[in-house]
């Protein structure tokens, strides 16, 4: 009896394996279905951002710079190679501004796309 | 007598996971001893500790280890938390010691298949992960990477759960069981794998105590400590649970101490769920830390993890020191090896759980 | 074997050794005495024998910025809660006795400690390097840390 009650669980895992849709995606060819709350690649929101650098500052991988060309003027520079995705910079972000989206960063084979400027303001001021 | 020869492990070897040399001497079919070196994963993390702010910290330390993660950067918190006299808010302590459990859970289910794998059973290695599976997809969902988490910050954590997350989190948890519970059976029922594992590589529990080992493999020679309810974080003061001990000290012994404590950890994870308080998740925390020092002990999925943080008043620590458990695991093999046979060592490697990037630091 | 007591530990020690250990209470958490390097071995003889504490948790050792003369090293043991042994020595020539005969699991330990801050332990053979690569030149890293840092 007991042989016999082994064999048929044997079956009925068997069954399953049969059944069951497999595991994995065929990615890059299917749309990869990502959580909303993953962190993905940094998105700005430019009117908020004011230049204050405290992502800057707490960022652990140095993959945010500011370049301040005046007191009014600034840049605000991402590099997507050195950016480990942890989060820290929209946390620290007083206002809210910069935060992820969850779009997949993929490799890209142009050098440009590691340079991200991210906000650009200049002096509104002439003369 | 047979020639003596001695065959090198490591440091890159289909065994291992993480690079580690090994020397074993043998004659014939036996294992007469063996000697080590580790060092290969070694990256200076105590020192850069030092030259980055205490925020940035928290993300180097998370890259300690892959496995462990949250367990260490838990205990930093923790630590620089003290250091500031400042206490978090019950919600994220909780949601803290959820992210504990779930590491654990997947920590348990990855050796369960490297152990399997080992042996020799690819389908057990197979089915643990893919149920390891779900506990990534609960922290991915929740905290936004699967192996990277980022979840702690000081002064709370860096996420709330919502309704509908915590209903996601009890369905897979429960589902998640009912598979555990199905690889139980197997471990406790297939013959194979305990003529692989009764008997072998047993270690008496005086050995444990001299060579300063912790955790499921000092349960399973008897030695009963448990970091999280001797020296207990909070909140597992409040939690209920139990701790699994054996007493041969055999491969079969510390096989068995860690398939049940993964059961363990699932209803552990249940009683978070349902103990979890509201509130916030993080305050605010000042940037720079007042002189002091302090020491937090926790309990990672191996054993006891230890932080030594000293702070001299600016925006960067003075010290900071990590102990981690598979140290002294690492320091027992040579005397582990020592009456085995060739066909023991992948048995007796993997009974260890190494976690070579966690020794190295 | 009884329970871990601060003070019956002091009082202990100064019957072993003749001078009593001092608290130091810088450290939460932990119970911390200040002893002299050479009344190591017998302080730990006294944890084991007298509270069965025999549980080495880690070795510690660190350079305060303000005391570049001194290397202070920490023994820290386990038994229900944290007993800490901590120690001053001489940049110049830091000493230390080994225990390795009676605690193998101390080995590791002093290893690191010995290649990361110069520390020479007597009553064992040499301290073979344990993290740092066999060619590595530069000294201890922890030692001579602000000409390291600036490069």
């Amino acid at each position: 009896m007991e042989r016999l009650k082994k064999r048929f669980s044997l079956l009925s895992a068997i069954i399953d394996a049969l059944i069951e849709p497999p595991e994995t995606v065929g990615y890059p060819f299917t749309k990869l279905e990502l959580p909303e709350t993953y962190r993905g690649a940094i998105v700005i929101d430019p009117e908020k951002c004011t230049g204050c650098g405290l992502c800057v500052r707490d960022c652990p991988a140095q993959g945010l710079e500011l370049v301040k060309k005046s007191r009014h003027e600034f840049k605000l520079i991402h590099y997507p190679a050195r950016c480990a995705y942890c989060g820290q910079c929209s946390i620290s972000c007083r206002r809210k501004a910069i935060s992820h989206s969850n779009q997949l960063v993929g490799s890209t084979s142009n050098p440009e796309a590691l340079v991200v400027v991210l906000k650009e303001k200049e002096d509104e001021e002439q003369g | 007598m047979q020639n003596r020869i001695s065959i090198p492990i490591g440091p890159q070897h289909p065994l291992l996971k993480e690079p580690l040399s090994m020397m074993i001497d043998i004659s014939g079919e036996k294992v007469l001893g063996g000697s080590m070196r580790l060092g290969y994963v070694h990256r200076g993390i105590e020192r850069l500790a030092e030259q980055r702010n205490y925020i940035q910290n928290v993300l180097l330390i998370e890259r300690v280890c892959g496995i462990c993660s949250h367990v260490h950067t838990t205990t930093y918190c923790y630590a620089v938390e003290a250091l500031l006299g400042i206490e978090i808010p019950p919600r994220a302590q909780y949601i803290r010691a959820l992210m504990c459990e779930l590491e654990r859970i997947h920590s348990h289910l990855l050796w369960l298949g490297i152990l399997a794998k080992h042996v020799g059973l690819e389908t057990i290695f197979m089915h643990a992960w893919h149920d390891r599976e779900s506990s990534l997809d609960i922290m991915e969902a929740i905290s936004g990477g699967r192996v990277s988490h980022a979840a702690n910050q000081i002064g709370g954590v860096s996420f709330n759960l919502d309704k509908a997350q915590a209903e996601m989190i009890r369905s897979t948890i429960s589902n998640l069981r009912t598979q555990v519970e199905g690889l139980l059976n197997v471990i406790e029922t297939e013959p194979a794998l305990h003529a692989r594992t009764q008997g072998v590589a047993p270690v008496s529990a005086e050995m444990i105590r001299q060579y300063c080992v912790v955790g499921p493999i000092a349960r399973a020679s008897g030695v009963d400590i448990d970091l999280r309810r001797d020296d207990p974080l909070p909140p597992y003061d409040q939690l209920e649970f139990k701790v699994i001990t054996h007493a041969d000290g055999d491969a079969w012994a510390r096989t068995l101490v860690r398939a049940q404590e993964t059961r363990e950890s699932l209803n552990l994870c249940d009683t978070i769920m349902r103990d979890m308080p509201d509130g916030e998740v993080l305050v605010r925390a000042p940037r720079k830390v007042p002189p002091g020092e302090a020491i937090i002990r926790s309990e990672a999925p191996r054993g006891e993890v230890f932080y030594y943080l000293r702070s001299d008043g600016s925006e960067n620590p003075a010290r900071v020191k990590i102990r981690t458990p598979t140290l002294s695991a690492l320091s027992m093999i040579p005397a582990q090896l020592a009456a085995i046979q060739v066909a023991d060592i992948p048995v007796v490697l993997a009974g260890i759980d190494l976690c070579v990037a966690c020794a190295d630091r | 074997m009884t329970k871990f007591n601060l003070q019956s530990m002091i009082d202990k020690i100064e019957d072993a050794t003749g001078t009593p250990g001092e608290v130091y209470d810088g450290i939460n958490n932990d119970e911390t005495i200040y002893i002299e390097p050479d009344q190591l071995v017998d302080v730990i003889n006294i944890l084991r024998d007298h509270f069965d504490c025999i549980h080495l948790t880690a070795i510690t050792a660190q350079q305060r910025e303000d005391q570049h003369d001194t290397i202070e090293v920490m023994y820290h043991f386990w038994k229900g809660r944290g007993i800490t042994l901590l120690m001053k020595l001489p940049t110049s020539t830091p000493q230390l006795t080994s225990i390795i005969d009676f605690l193998p699991g101390a080995d590791f330990y002093e290893r690191e400690v010995a290649e990361m801050f110069g520390i020479h332990y007597t009553g064992r053979e040499e301290t073979p390097p344990l993290l740092l690569p066999d060619d590595w030149q530069n000294g201890p890293p922890f030692i001579g840390r602000e000409e390291n840092d600036a490069e």
